[in-house]
């Protein structure tokens, strides 16, 4: 208690204390020491420093020390004292040294015992080699038993009678009798393990058999099998019927049926090809409800459409245009010079041959007819025998089995005394004269396929009636039915009509508009051949011929503007699935709806359209129209020339607004140049007056206006660059950095302030080390000079003290002297 | 370096020498005096000491919570900052806080919108003592050195708001629109009381009722706006 109060009322002397003002106070931080005692600190330092580093300092120099370890000495004990300590002492360090060491304690102490596993080691056998040798151990060349080995090196002491008896055999009796029975152990102990080896084995033999005859009893364990799937079905039969007959997979087919089956694989590859040609144009293109302008063209395309999906024909040609048909390419080439009747064999000849007008051509076939005319005659007597054994019973009263007829006025009469059922009659023609059938067929059915494309063209030019379209989609049925026979004669022949039609625009027709027998021979090459391709013997030639046809053509009243309306939407269907760009098509659209505004935006992109003012506005409705009802276009109206219907200009106008949809529909998917080539399309269709228009009509504007501007706003990519202008100057400003993990304690955080963090420490620490190290010399040099002080002190004291003495002495001295002359003078007086 | 600008140059923004001419000197300085902003370790964690959120804390400091309001300062640097006037680089803002540490605030900073933000930040930066951009180095607010007259420009007319003052001045009217030099109007960011610094020349008030700091500010800077033409 007393050193404690000492301490406090050192503490609370004022003048010892040191404060710290505080500068930054935070609340709620803990503040550190505010009062320092700087005095005392520095007093427990000069503490610390005497009992290290003075006790060193006075050591120096100091090798070594005598240590008194006499008991009781220093103390200054008596004897008796200094007896029982030194007695205690000894007892102490005995005590110690034997209860620490000594397992087996004093006498007294009961004697511990080790052990091993609970047992007593002395009680376990010490030689009992079982424990760790097994049977091989004794095996081995010169390993005596233990007992051997026991006697052997440890025998001696206490003698068994045994022993006592053996005592005087020799040394050489003795050995030669211990390895006898080693042997013999050893002996025994294979005897034993071969007994056991045998046991096993024959137990083990037994219990298989045993096995073996009651497995068939044992009910199916663990697993069971899984149904049997069409693979294992499969194994299994391979397995089991591996060395079966094998059984022909088909039966021989006829020729028939071989033809039949050839002509639905064709099929199904030509169905494999489309699909393929199809994928590239998944968009198909939709056609609005009011795509169909007259009914029977629409219906015609869409059977048309169907057929050539089904069954479109596949032309392969070279790079001069010459077909080639893989398989077949020198038999089709007999083929056409057995056509030809002469012996060209030159391919640039096989090409001359090709350009040929249709009408050269008949006359050509009629030359060979008459060539051939007394064989033929027996090979029909041959057919018709043959085909009324095959030909199936129809219920009519028709004849089964038609002569192929051999020239073109035949052919008219034979269709004109069945006009009831022409294409029974067509049906039968073709079915008779299969190839396959006879010698000489292909020819007759190449022959027919001229006869109907003669009948078609000739059709497409009479006057046009519901009769005269249907038989010509019989004549293009049959056509088609015909191609697959031949497909080059059959190109070869259309090509042909294409080149008469080419050639009669040529020269007198040039601005006419377009006949009905071209835009039929268009569409039937449409329905014959795969529009799609790119290259195309036949179809590009045709397209050609009709872009050229809607080109030059003049329309100068509605009546021919509706005509080529027509063969607009046929070239439509030849672009449809393609998808290419036909520029005279989309210039004849544009020019013709200009027809239907009276302020004309621009001028009319192609010549074929009038100047004068009536009929630039052919299609402009001046007050509300209130004629019949609005029905499609029919055929006959336009192109026999009847009297012209009121009607017939809003017909023409809602023919050409869906020809419009459709340009919309197909080029939909071009997207760079949509808007550039629709644009102009928009402001006319929106400058068309539609209140005139009846609702029907001006409902179908509208659509058409909205989804073109539509897709033009979608696909406008295009933008112009300009300047881009704020609108007011002003001053930017910025987001200040925000710590999400700010600590104010420890406001420097990252890779490289670990490293400054340890300069610092290193910094700090050197600083203290050396201020340490200061204190420590400082602490020593005031050391050195207390000790040289109080040397010099005891120095000043001794000299004092002889000084003294010997001023005492001297002072005697004198004294004495002064006193000896005191006394002289006095004896002296 | 005014180049660096593209639009408009901040009032405290570095110039060369030859732009000295170019200088504007239609610039409204705002001493934000005596607002409450001050750090505690409040459980462990360091926050601006609100008077709403850190009541009891400040009663068993023995402290008086309706003395500690940052939210005022908040309102009033919104107020200041978002102003057309400061975008249109035409004012500067100082604000002194209670326990004497003076800021300097970039006409660039974006104040956070929301007030436990804006406190996260004065923590930063009163222990960082400067606020940087986040994308540049930037600096966008500072603690700088007292006292605040050396950071205003010489001979300025510095004018302190007191509602206790029988001068009023329309807000509109508060400088002569021909005359081009800089005015330091004095706003205290308090909730009560009176300011009193030692650097102002005139005391006035710019309406008849009492008002708030952010309405002063509001006030102020829209009334310069309209002498300056700033639309």
């Amino acid at each position: 208690m007393g050193v404690d109060k000492k301490q406090k009322q050192r503490k609370t002397n004022p003048f010892e204390l040191k404060f710290n003002k505080s500068k930054h106070d935070i609340l709620g931080r803990k503040k550190g020491a505010q009062v320092g005692a700087p005095t005392a600190s520095r007093k427990r330092a000069h503490e610390q420093r005497e009992q290290t580093l003075g006790v060193e300092y006075d050591r120096k120099n100091k090798i070594s020390k005598i240590v008194d370890k006499r008991l009781g000495e220093k103390d200054g004990k008596s004897e008796e004292e200094k007896g029982a300590m030194r007695f205690t002492e000894e007892r102490v360090k005995n005590y110690k040294r034997a209860s620490k060491f000594n397992l087996t304690d004093d006498g007294d102490e009961e004697e511990e015992v080790l052990t091993h596993k609970g047992k007593a080691l002395s009680d376990i056998e010490k030689y009992d080699k079982s424990m760790i040798s097994d049977s091989d151990d004794d095996e081995e060349p010169g390993n005596l038993g233990s007992n051997m080995v026991k006697v052997a090196h440890f025998g001696g002491g206490e003698k068994t009678a045994e022993e006592h008896v053996r005592e005087k055999i020799s040394r050489e009796d003795m050995i030669s009798n211990l390895i006898a029975k080693t042997k013999l152990a050893r002996h025994e102990k294979q005897q034993q393990k071969d007994e056991l080896e045998l046991m096993t084995e024959s137990l083990d033999s037994k219990y298989q058999a045993l096995m073996g005859k009651m497995k068939a009893s044992f009910r199916p364990t663990g697993r069971q099998p899984l149904e049997k799937d069409d693979y294992d079905k499969l194994t299994i039969t391979l397995k089991t019927e591996a060395d079966a007959r094998a059984t022909p997979a088909d039966r021989k087919l006829s020729e028939e049926e071989e033809a039949l089956k050839e002509k639905e694989r064709l099929e199904t590859l030509e169905a494999a090809r489309i699909s393929k040609n199809n994928a590239f144009f998944n968009a198909k293109s939709h056609l609005s409800a009011d795509a169909d302008v007259d009914i029977d063209a629409g219906s015609k395309a869409d059977a048309r459409k169907v057929q050539a999906k089904n069954s479109r024909f596949e032309v392969k040609f070279d790079d001069e245009g010459g077909l080639i048909d893989e398989d077949t390419v020198e038999k089709s080439r007999i083929l056409k010079k057995n056509l030809d009747g002469s012996d060209e064999s030159d391919d640039d000849e096989d090409l001359e041959d090709e350009e040929e007008d249709l009408d050269d051509l008949l006359e050509d076939e009629d030359e060979l007819e008459e060539d051939s005319d007394d064989e033929e005659a027996q090979e029909a007597q041959k057919v018709v025998k043959k085909a009324k054994k095959s030909a199936p019973e129809p219920a009519e009263t028709l004849p089964f089995v038609f002569e192929m007829p051999k020239n073109y006025k035949k052919f008219c009469a034979l269709l004109e005394k069945h006009s009831e059922s022409m294409d029974l009659v067509l049906e039968r023609l073709v079915k008779c004269h299969h190839p396959s059938l006879k010698e000489g067929n292909k020819k007759r059915l190449n022959k027919l396929f001229l006869l109907c494309l003669r009948w078609f063209d000739d059709m497409s030019k009479e006057e046009l009636t519901a009769e005269s379209v249907k038989e010509m989609n019989l004549a293009q049925e049959t056509m088609h039915a015909l191609m697959k026979f031949d497909i080059q004669y059959g190109v070869r022949c259309v090509r042909a009509l294409i080149r008469q039609h080419w050639k009669g625009r040529q020269d007198k027709q040039k601005s006419s508009p377009v006949s009905f027998g071209l835009i039929s021979a268009i569409r039937l090459v449409s329905g014959l051949f795969p529009v799609a391709d790119s290259w195309h013997p036949v179809v590009v030639p045709a397209l050609f011929l009709a872009t050229e046809a809607l080109c030059s053509a003049k329309c100068a009243n509605l009546n021919a503007l509706a005509k080529q309306i027509q063969l607009a939407n046929a070239i439509v269907e030849y672009v449809s699935e393609s998808k290419r760009y036909v520029p005279e098509l989309v210039a004849f659209a544009r020019s013709a709806l200009l027809l239907a505004v009276t302020e004309k935006s621009e001028k009319f992109a192609t010549n074929g359209f009038p100047i004068s003012k009536p009929h630039t506005e052919m299609l402009c409705f001046e007050e509300k129209y209130t004629g019949p009802a609005l029905q499609p276009i029919s055929l006959t109206t336009i192109f026999n020339n009847s009297p012209s219907d009121p009607s017939l200009k809003l017909h023409v106008l809602r023919a050409l607004l869906s020809l419009i949809q459709h340009l919309r529909v197909i080029y939909s998917n071009q997207n760079e140049t949509y808007s550039i080539v629709f644009k102009p399309f928009l402001r006319i269709l929106e400058s068309i007056q539609a209140k005139n228009l009846p609702a029907e009509v001006q409902e179908e504007l509208e659509t058409l206006c909205a989804s073109m501007k539509a897709e033009i706003g979608a696909k406008c990519r295009l933008v112009h660059l300009s300047l881009v202008k704020t609108e007011k100057s002003m001053l930017k400003m910025l987001e200040p950095r925000f710590e999400w993990d700010f600590d104010p304690e420890r406001p420097h955080h990252g890779p490289k302030d670990e490293k400054k963090k340890l300069t610092k420490n290193l910094r700090n620490e050197r600083r203290g080390a050396i201020k340490e190290l200061r204190k420590d010399t400082a602490f020593l040099a005031r050391k050195q000079l207390s000790s040289v002080k109080t040397k010099d002190r005891a120095r000043i004291a001794a000299t004092k003290r002889v000084m003294g003495g010997l001023m005492q002495q001297q002072g005697e001295w004198n004294k004495e002297k002064r006193t000896a002359d005191v006394e002289k003078k006095k004896d002296k007086k | 370096m005014s180049h660096e600008y593209d639009t408009v140059a901040p009032p405290n923004a570095k110039r060369m020498k030859t732009d000295n001419q170019l200088e504007d000197k239609k610039i409204l300085y705002v001493v934000l005096e005596g607002c409450s902003l001050e750090t505690a370790k409040v459980g462990g964690e360091y926050a601006i000491l609100s008077s709403d959120k850190h009541a009891n804390f400040l009663r068993k400091q023995k402290k008086d919570p309706a003395d500690y309001r940052p939210d005022i300062l908040h309102q009033c640097l919104l107020n200041l900052l978002d102003s057309p006037l400061n975008r249109a680089g035409k004012l500067r803002v100082f604000f002194r806080t209670s326990k004497n540490v003076l800021v300097d605030v970039s006409p660039q900073c974006r104040i956070p919108r929301t007030f436990d933000r804006f406190c996260g930040l004065m923590v930063q930066l009163l222990h960082k003592l400067s606020i940087r951009a986040a994308e540049t180095t930037q600096k966008l607010m500072s603690v700088v050195k007292n006292p605040v007259s050396n950071h205003l420009p010489v001979g300025s007319r510095k004018m302190l708001m007191s509602f206790n003052v029988p001068e009023l001045t329309m807000a509109n009217k508060l400088v002569a629109p021909e005359t081009d030099e800089p005015l330091v109007l004095i706003i205290g960011g308090i909730a009560r009381g009176k300011i009193v610094v030692d650097y102002n020349d005139s005391e006035t008030k710019i309406s008849n009722y009492p008002l708030s700091a952010a309405l002063t500010c509001a006030k102020v800077t829209s009334g310069l706006e309209e002498i300056w033409g700033i639309i």
